[in-house]
């Protein structure tokens, strides 16, 4: 897929080249139900392109050449793709849908470096202010993959859990990470303790 | 009877008034013959007949009334007069006089008109002639007089409490007007005395207690709240025992002439001025309060403080939790005082003295009250789960125990003293929540005792795993109990071995060889390692392992040689010398039968054993006290680089020596194992809770977790978070997807 569009990705947007790659990528094989990045099977490519109509119609093309007609149907399609992204209950689908996606066949979890690539990308669209923080703690103190259920519950801790805290339940249910990485956020004077 | 002459009511009144004034006569003392029966039956005839005439000339009404003026004419014209012009006790008096006076006129008076009462009164459903009398009396006497009477009570009460002399029977009458005006109900003593007298009294003992309270010291002052006879004590004594003094001489003061019913409300103010007001006041006095009296063994004064608090409502747990800080700070001070190696050799006895003496304070002074059963069983849960000096309680108490069990151990004690010091240790276990790390280090010891012959007593070994059983549930002591039989098991299988030896020439393992056979399970884990064993003992082996197959085939034999001994004679230059060693060193001592200086490596290669035992058993042949092996260079460690050879001129004074192996500390081991165990056992009671209960919140799953396991350990609810995310992902639960805080079992 990057192949595919990595040519024209000038054309497409001028920031964040590699970013828009990524993120249209997981959107696209989120209406594709890809198992698993960068491998679509025939069927998930059918299935993609049947529920994504238009959208990957003019994809197909461009796969198969015809790129200069059909890249301008894609490119009106963009902003449409980038607002799923906006959709709180699409986001979340496709956020659960990521994890499957980009962790390796056969693995129950997923790498710690994939992991924290896939949150950068997601959390650069959906804003959650304590992506640098999360990001430099799972290096700094965990260093081991991501579980499914840390991955689900993270968003849920970025749904309900302000960036102050001041709703955070320390007897609550979060992963043990979640609550390592609020330890953290006091311990380093992120947040103060309410 | 129709022509029985009618009489007049002025006519007939006019009879009944002399026999009125008659009695008048009577209650006030002056001359007068007494009624005899023929004046009654007049009295009592007149009302008759001019009751039952004929309207218009049934007088009934008016006779009923007139009874009622009768009293109301004495009352204003004689009774009160009196009262009035008394004073204090001269009133009370009076009033008592005059009431029972009063009683008398009402009992006579309702006599003469008993008639009224038979069938007027009656069939009109009118107040009763004594009814009648006695509301007299209320409404015109008792209401103006009893205000004063009262205040003159409790004067006279007053006075009592400072210790004078007062008429108490005159009390007790005069309150029994209180009592009777109510005619069967409490109300009027209630409110016109009662309430009163229980102001006065908790503004009496208040006005006391703030004075004592900066004067005296507690004891001083329990002693004022129980008497007054302040002078006569010692000073220090004082304040308890006047507390309960105090108390004594309401109660007393109750049973002379209160109303009974009115003890419990006394006692309860003089309590609540006394003794709950200023209980923390009292309690933290900072030289002889609560703790102060601890320090100083005050049983006397403890004792005390429980008979008067424990008469409070909630006032024996401020004291309950003074006891508790108490015995924390002794604990913890011993926790801390163990940092020097010296006081940790006899902390567990220490500990055990602590409990001894404030479970007697619990028994003794505070009579087995559940609050204090309670705050010394929370003090010393605090400090035993404290670490003591980079270890544990749980590791200490281990090592206690195998001091006392063990031969030699540095406790000698009688059989008597040994049982009674097991079974202290054993209910001290009962504080300590690592009861698992405890039963680790204990199975470590054990099986040194057992398997070196260490053990001092099979009837204390077993004696103790009983009392362990008991409080600790037979899944705590089945591997110990395990152990103990693997033991004499292996003792009937070695001589069925030398039986066996015996009948088969053929099987000789050329030496005299013991194997001590265990079952896997109940004895800590060993290192094995793939030692290359000297031709001599490999033949061992061999023989023993036909042996073992000739009494079970599915059964595989694991050879611990790191546990092993061996006699050894070492010949040599001056004398032949029997060595005792381990197995490990026996086979290296006997590498050098056949060469004289061998290399740390060529060592290493033909024993094929790890640097870190092959660097132990060096190190105890060569840098040791005894030097059967010289090392080059001749340094006090051993190092890779070193050469070793025979050393021939080695001797002793001895036969026989014995060369230990320096010990390994095995504290870090033993607590990783029961870490990885405590993860198994988490692990194990989340299934088991979900598999029964199929969906559970997360705080109840923590919650009956801790319960199921606590018996064992206090599992951190970290730790059994981490726990429940490797479920999660080992797919024996999921987390519900609406409710992160569901968590669901996938069967």
């Amino acid at each position: 897929m990057r192949l595919v569009l990595d040519p024209y990705a000038d054309m497409i947007l001028a920031d964040g080249i590699t970013l828009l790659c990524n993120d249209l990528q997981l959107v696209l094989s989120w209406h594709m139900k890809a198992a698993t990045m960068c491998e679509y099977s025939k069927e998930e490519f059918i299935g993609g392109l049947l529920s994504l109509g238009q959208v990957l119609g003019s994809l197909l093309d461009l796969c198969f050449g015809n790129r200069v007609d059909s890249l301008e149907k894609l490119h009106e399609r963009i902003p449409y793709m980038r607002s799923e992204l906006k959709d709180e209950q699409k986001f979340r689908e496709i956020y659960l849908f990521a994890f499957g996606w980009a962790k390796e066949k056969g693995q129950k979890s997923l790498a710690l470096d994939t992991a924290i690539g896939m949150w950068q990308l997601l959390f650069a669209e959906k804003q959650w202010p304590l992506i640098d923080h999360w990001c430099q703690f799972l290096q700094a103190r965990h260093n081991k993959a991501i579980s499914r259920d840390t991955w689900a519950q993270l968003l849920e801790f970025v749904r309900t859990v302000d960036p102050q805290l001041s709703n955070y339940d320390a007897e609550g249910a979060w992963p043990y990470l979640i609550d390592e990485f609020v330890e953290y956020l006091y311990e380093n004077g992120i947040v103060q303790r309410g | 009877m129709n022509d029985r002459k009618v009489i007049e009511l002025e006519e007939g009144w006019e009879f009944m008034e002399r026999g009125i004034t008659k009695l008048k006569r009577i209650l006030e003392g002056l001359p007068e013959p007494p009624f005899n029966s023929e004046d009654y039956m007049m009295l009592y005839t007149t009302i008759y007949n001019m009751c039952t005439q004929k309207p218009p000339h049934d007088y009934s009404q008016q006779l009923y009334d007139n009874y009622k003026q009768a009293f109301v004419d004495y009352i204003n014209s004689t009774v009160l007069p009196s009262l009035r012009e008394k004073h204090d006790e001269f009133m009370l008096r009076e009033l008592v006089k005059r009431w029972s006076n009063h009683k008398v006129m009402v009992r006579w008076l309702s006599r003469f008109f008993h008639y009224l009462d038979r069938y007027f009164i009656a069939r009109r459903s009118l107040p009763s002639l004594n009814e009648v009398g006695l509301t007299c009396f209320r409404d015109l006497v008792y209401q103006e007089i009893s205000g004063k009477a009262k205040d003159a009570v409790i004067a006279l009460i007053d006075e009592e409490r400072e210790v004078a002399q007062i008429d108490r029977a005159l009390l007790k009458n005069v309150l029994d007007i209180y009592v009777e005006i109510g005619m069967g109900q409490m109300d009027y003593y209630e409110k016109d005395f009662e309430a009163h007298m229980l102001d006065d009294t908790a503004a009496y003992y208040s006005r006391k207690a703030s004075s004592w309270i900066l004067e005296d010291s507690c004891p001083e002052y329990m002693l004022k709240a129980n008497s007054q006879k302040l002078s006569l004590r010692s000073e220090y004594m004082m304040n308890c025992r006047n507390s309960e003094e105090c108390l004594k001489k309401e109660k007393d003061r109750v049973s002379h002439y209160l109303h009974s019913s009115s003890e419990q409300k006394l006692l309860e103010k003089v309590q609540n001025e006394l003794l709950l007001v200023y209980e923390n006041q009292l309690l933290e006095k900072e030289n002889s309060g609560c703790r102060a009296l601890l320090k100083d063994d005050k049983v006397e004064d403890l004792s005390r403080m429980y008979r008067l608090y424990s008469k409070v409502t909630k006032g024996l747990e401020p004291i309950g939790s003074i006891f508790k800080q108490h015995i924390t700070d002794e604990g913890t001070a011993l926790v801390q005082q163990a940092e020097d190696a010296a006081i940790s050799k006899v902390f567990v006895r220490k500990v055990i003295e602590l409990h001894d003496k404030f479970m007697a304070y619990v028994t003794d002074c505070f009579n087995s009250h559940t609050i204090f059963h309670k705050a010394l069983k929370e003090a010393f849960e605090v400090f035993l789960n404290k670490g003591v000096a980079g270890s544990s309680s749980a590791e200490l108490l281990a090592t206690f125990c195998d001091n006392i069990l063990k031969k030699g151990g540095s406790e000698r004690l009688s059989d008597e003293a040994i049982e009674d010091s097991l079974e202290k240790v054993v209910k001290l276990l009962a504080y300590v929540s690592d009861k698992d790390l405890f039963a680790e280090f204990y199975r470590k010891k054990l099986s040194r005792r057992l398997l070196f012959d260490k053990s001092a007593n099979d009837d204390h070994e077993r004696s103790i795993l009983t009392k362990l059983k008991q409080q600790c549930g037979g899944q705590f002591t089945s591997k110990m109990e395990g152990m103990v039989t693997d033991l004499t098991l292996a003792r009937e299988n070695q001589s069925n071995f030398e039986e066996y030896l015996g009948l088969n020439p053929d099987a000789n393992p050329g030496l005299d060889l013991t194997v001590t056979v265990l079952t896997t399970g109940f004895w800590p884990s060993y290192k094995t390692s793939d030692l290359n064993l000297p031709s001599e003992m490999v033949r061992c082996v061999e023989v023993f392992k036909q042996f073992y197959q000739t009494k079970t085939k599915h059964r595989k034999l694991t050879w611990v040689y790191s546990l092993g001994s061996c006699n050894i004679n070492g010949k040599f230059g001056s004398k032949t010398i029997e060595l005792v060693v381990g197995t490990y060193q026996a086979a290296a001592l006997m590498l050098f039968n056949t060469s004289d200086r061998l290399s740390y490596s060529e060592i290493a290669s033909q024993l094929n054993l790890a640097d870190e035992d092959l660097v132990r058993v060096l190190q105890s042949l060569s840098c040791a006290k005894y030097k059967i092996l010289l090392k080059e260079p001749s340094t006090r460690t051993v190092s890779s680089t070193d050469t070793l050879s025979f050393n021939s001129s080695f001797t002793d004074r001895m036969r026989r020596i014995r060369i230990p192996l320096p010990p390994v500390d095995e504290r870090k081991k033993v607590v990783e194992d029961v870490d990885k165990d405590r993860r198994y056992a988490i692990d194990a009671s989340i299934v088991r809770i979900m598999k029964s209960r199929k969906v559970l919140g997360y705080q109840q799953l923590i919650t009956e977790c801790v319960e199921q396991l606590s018996r064992m350990f206090k599992p951190d609810f970290k730790a059994i978070k981490k726990r429940i995310e490797d479920l999660i992902t080992r797919d024996y639960i999921e987390r519900d997807k609406e409710n992160p805080q569901l968590f669901r079992y996938l069967a």
